[in-house]
């Protein structure tokens, strides 16, 4: 058997994992640039990438951590340095605004989470992964995916009760 | 519910993601800058060469009316040469001109009054003995003769300690070396309209994104420079190396009948390639150059035998595969040995 080809990876999994990172960040910018700064480094360590036992896990470990890792002035750093802006994000801006016209609390609130509890949100209810592989990604034991998630949970619930009482 | 809610969340802001086209290319990019950062410089491999000093008499030999060129590279009237000939071809990369190693070595032997060129490629980390300076690999040794403390790189000093070098690991004398830079591979491509190569097995560059698919096509300088770095290969610098001897072969197939094109590789040639020989000159080397007809490779290091020596990767030769080879070419019957041996050549 040949082995997977970054062209093959990236062809098959890129917009998975841009879905991933706007679930994560919350913004297609910031997406992009997480995105992009991991696939970067998968091209360039490929052959590391290829020998783990699940390459799309291991990938979206990678955009976990770069996520976990980047403090306000790395991304405010990305976000400034930015080039022009593409077509891209005029087309997500246009969504972006439709859609805090809708006033999408559950996502606002998402946005105050602590960025651990909300990777590990994301990776229960968006890629429904079991709680054992949710601890591999996050590279944490499953009891504090657990933990995390509920904590998470309860936050919300405080908010909703808070909003519509 | 609240999990509900939470799916329909993200549900709904997948749309928020950008298309991931432009960022695949945006990607690719990054690598290349990222790449030439790493790499700096140091352009792996290559040079492989021969190139002109073959193929630019090689193509003079079938031109009726001679361009007129540069006068040390005639062979014009030099006296004939009625040995055999054992040249090294080192294809040098620059590191931004501060270091000179030698990626490609490749031994060009041509039997007395022969018309068929044999290449054998020596492995570039192949371990060796320097005389008097103790183990290198054999691609080092080329920057330990070439080092001046505080000045310019000494090709030429480079280029004696290799063939020293060779000599003393292989057992074979050399007749001149010729050092060729990557200028000299990519120049010469160029000036000859691009050439053609066959490969045997598709390549794809770690350095851009071209690929190059199994069997012929041709190349500009550019492209061939691309191909001919590339060494992520199923075997390595074995790979690449036998990529390099297909070069030569599509070299020496070059048909080149326009004199202003000639004219123009043969100064290309003249800039990026120096010639050092020991008794011979160099427009005697273009006399035997000029009477080859062909090009065949000799296979003596598609096994590894790598070895780890303080913690340094050598390769070493097959011991049974090359020792006949250097013997042949010691007695003068590599003809006769190719001939008892067809499989190791192509």
């Amino acid at each position: 058997m040949t082995p997977l080809t970054y062209e093959e990876f990236a062809d098959a999994q890129l917009g998975a994992m841009l879905r991933y990172a706007v679930m994560l960040c919350g913004d297609p910018h910031l997406a992009q640039d997480l995105v992009q700064e991991t696939m970067v480094r998968v091209q360039l360590n490929w052959r590391k990438v290829v020998r783990a036992d699940a390459p799309d896990r291991y990938v979206r470990r990678m955009i976990t951590n770069q996520y976990l890792d980047w403090r306000r002035g790395s991304w405010l750093r990305r976000v400034l340095l930015r080039a022009e802006p593409d077509e891209t994000a005029k087309a997500a801006h246009v969504d972006h605004a439709q859609l805090s016209a809708d006033r999408d609390q559950i996502w606002s609130w998402l946005a105050r989470l602590p960025k651990a509890q909300r990777a590990a949100l994301v990776l229960r209810y968006y890629e429904d992964l079991p709680d054992a592989e949710i601890a591999d990604v996050l590279g944490c034991a499953v009891g504090t995916v657990r933990s995390s998630i509920s904590r998470a949970l309860a936050t919300l619930r405080a908010e909703m009760v808070e909003t519509c009482p | 519910m609240i999990e509900e809610q939470l799916r329909d969340a993200f549900e709904r802001h997948e749309k928020l993601a950008p298309p991931s086209a432009p960022l695949r290319e945006a990607i690719d990019r990054a690598v290349v800058r990222r790449r030439r950062h790493r790499f700096g410089r140091r352009l792996a491999g290559a040079a492989l060469a021969v190139v002109a000093v073959l193929s630019v008499p090689f193509a003079l030999r079938d031109t009726i009316e001679r361009p007129l060129i540069g006068e040390p590279l005639l062979p014009g009237s030099a006296p004939a040469v009625d040995r055999p000939l054992t040249v090294a071809v080192l294809g040098v990369d620059d590191d931004g001109g501060r270091s000179y190693r030698a990626d490609t070595v490749l031994l060009v032997h041509v039997p007395a009054g022969g018309h068929t060129a044999y290449l054998v490629s020596l492995p570039r980390d192949l371990l060796v003995e320097i005389p008097g300076q103790g183990r290198a690999r054999l691609g080092e040794t080329f920057y330990f003769g070439s080092q001046r403390r505080g000045q310019e790189p000494d090709l030429a000093e480079g280029a004696r300690l290799t063939a020293g070098t060779i000599t003393a690991t292989t057992g074979l004398q050399l007749d001149a070396t010729v050092t060729v830079r990557y200028s000299g591979l990519r120049a010469v491509t160029d000036a000859l309209g691009g050439v053609e190569i066959c490969i045997d097995r598709m390549v794809t560059s770690r350095h851009s994104d071209r690929v190059y698919p199994a069997g012929c096509q041709r190349l500009d300088g550019r492209g061939m420079l691309d191909l001919l770095r590339q060494r992520k290969l199923p075997h390595g610098v074995y790979d690449r190396d036998a990529n390099g001897r297909a070069f030569v072969r599509g070299l020496l197939g070059s048909d080149v009948r326009d004199p202003v094109r000639l004219a123009r590789a043969v100064h290309a040639a003249a800039d990026g390639i120096d010639v050092a020989g020991t008794g011979i000159t160099t427009p005697q080397l273009l006399r035997v150059a000029t009477g080859i007809d062909a090009a065949r490779s000799i296979d003596i290091g598609s096994t590894f035998r790598g070895v780890t020596i303080d913690r340094v990767e050598y390769e070493r030769l097959d011991p049974t595969l090359s020792t006949p080879v250097f013997d042949a070419i010691k007695q003068n019957q590599l003809t006769g040995w190719v001939a008892a041996n067809p499989h190791a050549v192509r």
